[in-house]
């Protein structure tokens, strides 16, 4: 994880926070394709494909833990919007209702497999150290080392109630803001903290031997 | 200071959430309370762990993927006619614009009450009307005319039902007569 990947995330944050206080409200970047694509042109649909398919694959791939999986719901969350894409109200950001879409997706895609099938991976990944995570690290030495830590952090997502575990991954990963989340999940702004405190505790407590280790140590790398 | 209430706080308080007033109390705290102060250490390196996780690459086909399901007819938008469809069931098969011409007379919830003499004379349904009079007028003959319709079906007196259908004065109740005339046994039970 580079200086600057981990600087995005925790200004990103701080940025959506600004933005829900009541500051100029951030234009819709994807406005213009949004309009073609509801007037018909499907290739302002695939552009859209493009441009959201890395933030939907992160949220789906973290709420299942599952490469294969992931995929096939990335894929059903985008056939989703296509389908209510009538439904987007523009008085939010595009980014949000895909945010929301690509949630229920995955949502629905766990309950389906239930929490058992979730831990059963969650434990084989920690036995075998498996990889099922594609890591696309900046420093080769962090591959090696961080790997284990990385499977580890994602069995234990896997291990909590999908509402804390989508709350937490929106905010902590993906840099959600309070009140994105609340309109991407129907949801009060003050249910979002709760749930995002819920879960930073849980984890905490499923993750104690890293958490508790040393800084050098937990981050598996050299400092 | 009340050690859970803090607790509760610390979440907030490492994104920086909280009024400055709130934020000086809790680190007056926090320089005084070492399991306050490990529990928010403990804090900041879960959420280091989660926030250092790499970015997962999606599938260099996935957008290729999804357009090529669109372009073979999946996910389009649905139509009034198949959302009914699809909400009221095969038990249905009319058309969605007989359904709703339909829906005042012939879908309208009653509870079964005693027989009321039938009239000879059956005028047609407004159905919808643009005045409230003329649609209270309206509702109330439809409930009649329902009840006696679902009554006659019971007794299995076809003709009765058919004529019933056939005053409402509406094309597609007329519809629904033919079914009864023609395959009674099949209307009934999908009634």
């Amino acid at each position: 994880m580079t200086y600057e990947m981990v600087e995005s995330r925790v200004v990103a944050p701080a940025r959506a926070q600004a933005a829900g206080r009541g500051f100029s409200v951030i234009s819709d970047p994807d406005a213009e394709l949004v309009e073609r694509w509801l007037a018909g042109d499907e290739a302002a649909f695939g552009d859209l494909v493009r441009r959201h398919q890395r933030r939907v694959f992160s949220l789906v791939l973290r709420m299942l833990g599952n490469r294969e999986e992931a995929e096939d719901v990335a894929q059903e969350a985008f056939l989703s919007l296509h389908r209510h894409g009538r439904r987007f109200r523009r008085q939010a950001r595009f980014s949000t209702f895909v945010y929301r879409v690509a949630a229920n997706a995955a949502l629905n895609r766990r309950r389906t497999l239930g929490r058992k099938r979730a831990r059963e991976e969650a434990l084989a990944r920690r036995q075998d150290a498996g990889l099922d995570l594609p890591v696309t690290p900046r420093d080769p030495e962090s591959a090696a080392s961080g790997s284990q830590i990385q499977a580890r952090v994602q069995a234990a997502l896997l291990e909590l109630p999908p509402d804390l575990c989508m709350a937490i991954v929106l905010y902590d990963i993906e840099g959600q803001s309070y009140r994105d989340i609340a309109d991407a999940l129907r949801i009060p702004e003050g249910t979002v903290k709760s749930r995002i405190h819920r879960a930073r505790h849980a984890l905490r407590d499923r993750l104690q031997a890293l958490v508790r280790a040393e800084p050098e140590e937990s981050k598996g790398v050299a400092s | 200071m009340n050690h859970p209430r803090i607790r509760a706080r610390l979440s907030e308080y490492l994104d920086r959430k909280l009024s400055a007033e709130q934020r000086s109390k809790l680190d007056a705290h926090l320089v005084e309370c070492s399991a306050c102060s490990a529990e928010l250490r403990e804090l900041e390196r879960t959420v280091d762990l989660l926030r250092r996780l790499p970015d997962p690459e999606p599938p260099p086909y996935l957008a290729q993927a999804v357009m090529a399901r669109l372009e073979s007819g999946e996910a389009q938008p649905e139509s009034l006619a198949q959302r009914l469809r699809r909400v009221v069931g095969p038990a249905f098969a009319l058309s969605a614009a007989a359904l709703a011409g339909l829906f005042v007379f012939a879908l309208v919830d009653i509870d079964i009450e005693r027989p009321t003499e039938a009239s000879t004379t059956i005028g047609p349904v407004a159905g919808t009307s643009e005045t409230g009079g003329e649609s209270v007028r309206s509702v109330r003959e439809a409930r009649r005319l329902a009840r006696l319709t679902r009554l006659h079906a019971r007794r299995g007196e076809h003709a009765e039902v058919a004529q019933l259908l056939r005053g409402a004065g509406h094309p597609h109740s007329a519809l629904l007569a033919t079914h009864f005339e023609h395959d009674p046994g099949y209307t009934l039970a999908v009634w």
